[in-house]
């Protein structure tokens, strides 16, 4: 089959490998149908989250049709289903209180010490990323395992397309548990650092929950255009201050949450930010953490502080006095995606929520690369993009190119 | 008159020699005394009698009695162990496991008991033992296993088996595995893997 696959940083190559087989009994083979590449995929591109190896198979976005199924799958050969991205066992402690994130047994047991060691208990496997979750292969390929299958896939009726709902594999789900988190209630005013496609839905997310006002933090015009679309205010850090705005427009209160939607890669001048980035650049950091740093400095005392936002290691100059002193709240975990895709299907299919608005770039399998490319280079127009396996395009003649 | 540098460091090491010594040998005898209701096996500096202990605790979703008849059944055991350590029915209720080693082929032979609650493997000449104890979890959340292996260190230099829990892959890293493999094929029926091929 065919598979992207990840040769070192920013060395993306579409190869030809071995199609997957079952391995364990709750396995699925999954024919993929769509993929997508995710902002966190540009973490591994850039190179800065550790625990890959050259010819890892990427990709956690995707959605397919089943074609082969174990004897403890419950999925039928011919559904079409979305996975999602954490792989989940569903018999765990964490599994069994809804945090499927945190599953106990998806992590192959060789793999688990890195992340024991680096964060205190290890974490669970996902698809198409480091070797810290697993080193699962993932779905930007032609075929792929689906391991516990029985616990993640959401069988989709026909009738939706695919752009419909791939979304609910990761960054739907992700922005609605970003909000969640976030505790946002009637009348309150969000802050949402970060306008890619978590931040987006985190937005749609926060008003759906009742939030009367969001203000969006980005540098990207186009991202920025998109929030207001939504509904949210914005604010250009390259032409405001973050902070002097935030209580300009919250008349000195503070926003009563904050969600930081950009997590590692942070952007933006100031001195904090370019010492993590000497940091990270040396290998000596790993998280460059400027975004969450403001947005607890803005949050209101007593206020929340969501962070969907992907970080990995250690972040310097951390301002917990400002947490302690104002009393904040904070949540933050990778998304317990299993908990959330079923009653977000339901609303997309109610029409309450669409997601199509966000892709910017359809593209065969074949150019992944360029799609990397492009997504890693042009963030304020490039904001999705969705991959067919070429096979597929040829059969459907849909064709492709960008949008 | 002043000394020479070379003099001052030598002074310098003659009083810092003994003087890290003490300190060591305090800290050690200080470590000794235990205060707390850790276990043992979490002791920073091993005990001064060679016994050396590892160990590892997980919470299986399972009832006490299911875990303990899977653990009675060698071929169950085996399916948990590491690649390298295999197991022989030996007779008489007596295990022997194989361990494939840089060296070769290693065995040692146990015989299993059972005391109130806790599943012992101890070994025929009595310098390595495995205690597996089975306590209920809290809150319906199922079996606590907690494994304590003790072995020999076999004459090492007092700091080594300190060095070599915390350095090197040994009978913690083992025991760390297996039980990790326990839970999940008793959780979830399989134990994970992300091969995306079936093994030969």
């Amino acid at each position: 089959m065919r598979a992207v696959t990840w040769q070192g940083k920013h060395d993306i190559r579409v190869e030809t490998v071995a199609d997957p087989q079952i391995v364990t009994p709750r396995d699925a083979i999954v024919e993929v149908t769509s993929t997508a590449i995710c902002g966190s995929d540009l973490h591994l591109y850039n190179g800065v989250i550790p625990g890959l190896q050259p010819g890892d198979i990427l990709g956690h976005e995707f959605m397919g049709r089943v074609v082969e199924t174990g004897p403890g799958s419950t999925l039928e050969v011919g559904q079409r289903v979305v996975v999602p991205f954490t792989i989940a066992c569903g018999a765990c402690f964490c599994c069994r209180a809804q945090q499927f994130s945190g599953c106990d047994n998806s992590n192959p047991v060789e793999k688990q010490l890195a992340s024991e060691t680096l964060y205190g208990h290890a974490v669970a496997g996902f698809f198409g990323y480091s070797h810290l979750t697993g080193g699962y292969s993932g779905g930007q390929a032609e075929y792929v395992r689906v391991p516990f299958s029985d616990v993640g896939p959401l069988v989709i009726p026909e009738g939706p397309t695919d752009e419909e709902v791939l979304f609910l594999s990761d960054i739907l789900p992700t922005g609605w548990m970003a909000a969640e988190n976030a505790g946002i209630g009637p009348g309150d005013r969000v802050a949402v650092w970060g306008c890619g496609p978590v931040g987006l839905f985190a937005i749609q997310s926060a008003f759906l929950m009742g939030a009367q006002e969001v203000i969006a933090i980005d540098h990207h015009p186009h991202r920025l255009d998109l929030a207001r679309d939504l509904g949210a205010r914005s604010i250009d850090y390259r032409h405001s201050d973050v902070t002097e705005a935030l209580q300009e427009m919250t008349a000195g209160l503070g926003p009563d949450a904050v969600i930081d939607a950009v997590g590692m890669e942070s952007h933006g001048f100031a001195p904090d930010n370019l010492l993590d980035r000497v940091k990270q650049k040396a290998g000596v950091g790993i998280d460059r953490a400027h975004a969450l740093r403001m947005a607890i400095l803005a949050v209101r005392k007593g206020g929340r502080v969501s962070i969907p936002g992907a970080y990995g290691g250690i972040a310097g100059s951390f301002p917990l006095g400002a947490l302690m002193e104002k009393g904040v709240e904070i949540r933050s975990g990778q998304t317990h995606v299993q908990r959330y895709i079923a009653p977000l299907l339901e609303r997309i299919l109610a029409g309450e929520i669409d997601t199509t608005f966000l892709i910017s770039h359809r593209l065969s399998l074949e150019d992944a690369a360029e799609g990397y490319r492009m997504f890693a280079r042009n963030q304020n127009r490039c904001t999705k993009v969705v991959m067919t396996p070429d096979r597929l395009l040829r059969t459907t003649a849909k064709g492709s190119g960008n949008v | 008159m002043s000394r020479r540098p070379s003099e001052f460091l030598k002074v310098s090491a003659a009083a810092l020699v003994p003087a890290a010594a003490v300190t060591l040998a305090w800290w050690r005898h200080d470590s000794q005394k235990r205060r707390d209701d850790a276990p043992l096996r979490s002791l920073r500096a091993p005990p001064l009698n060679g016994r050396q202990t590892a160990g590892y605790s997980v919470t299986i979703h399972q009832d006490a009695d299911s875990i303990r008849r899977f653990l009675r059944d060698p071929a169950q055991l085996a399916g948990v162990l590491a690649p390298e350590i295999s197991l022989r029915d030996a007779g008489d209720g007596r295990l022997t496991w194989i361990c494939q080693t840089r060296e070769g082929e290693a065995g040692l032979t146990t015989y299993t008991e059972e005391e109130a609650g806790t599943m012992i493997w101890r070994s025929d000449t009595g310098t390595a033992e495995v205690q597996l104890r089975l306590r209920c979890a809290p809150a319906d959340r199922g079996t606590e296993v907690h494994a304590a292996v003790t072995w020999q260190s076999g004459g090492l230099p007092a700091l080594m088996p300190h060095l070599l829990k915390t350095t090197l892959p040994g009978p913690a890293e083992t025991c760390r595995k297996t039980l990790r493999r326990l839970k999940m094929l008793l959780e979830t029926g399989e134990i994970a893997t992300s091969s995306r091929r079936r093994a030969g």
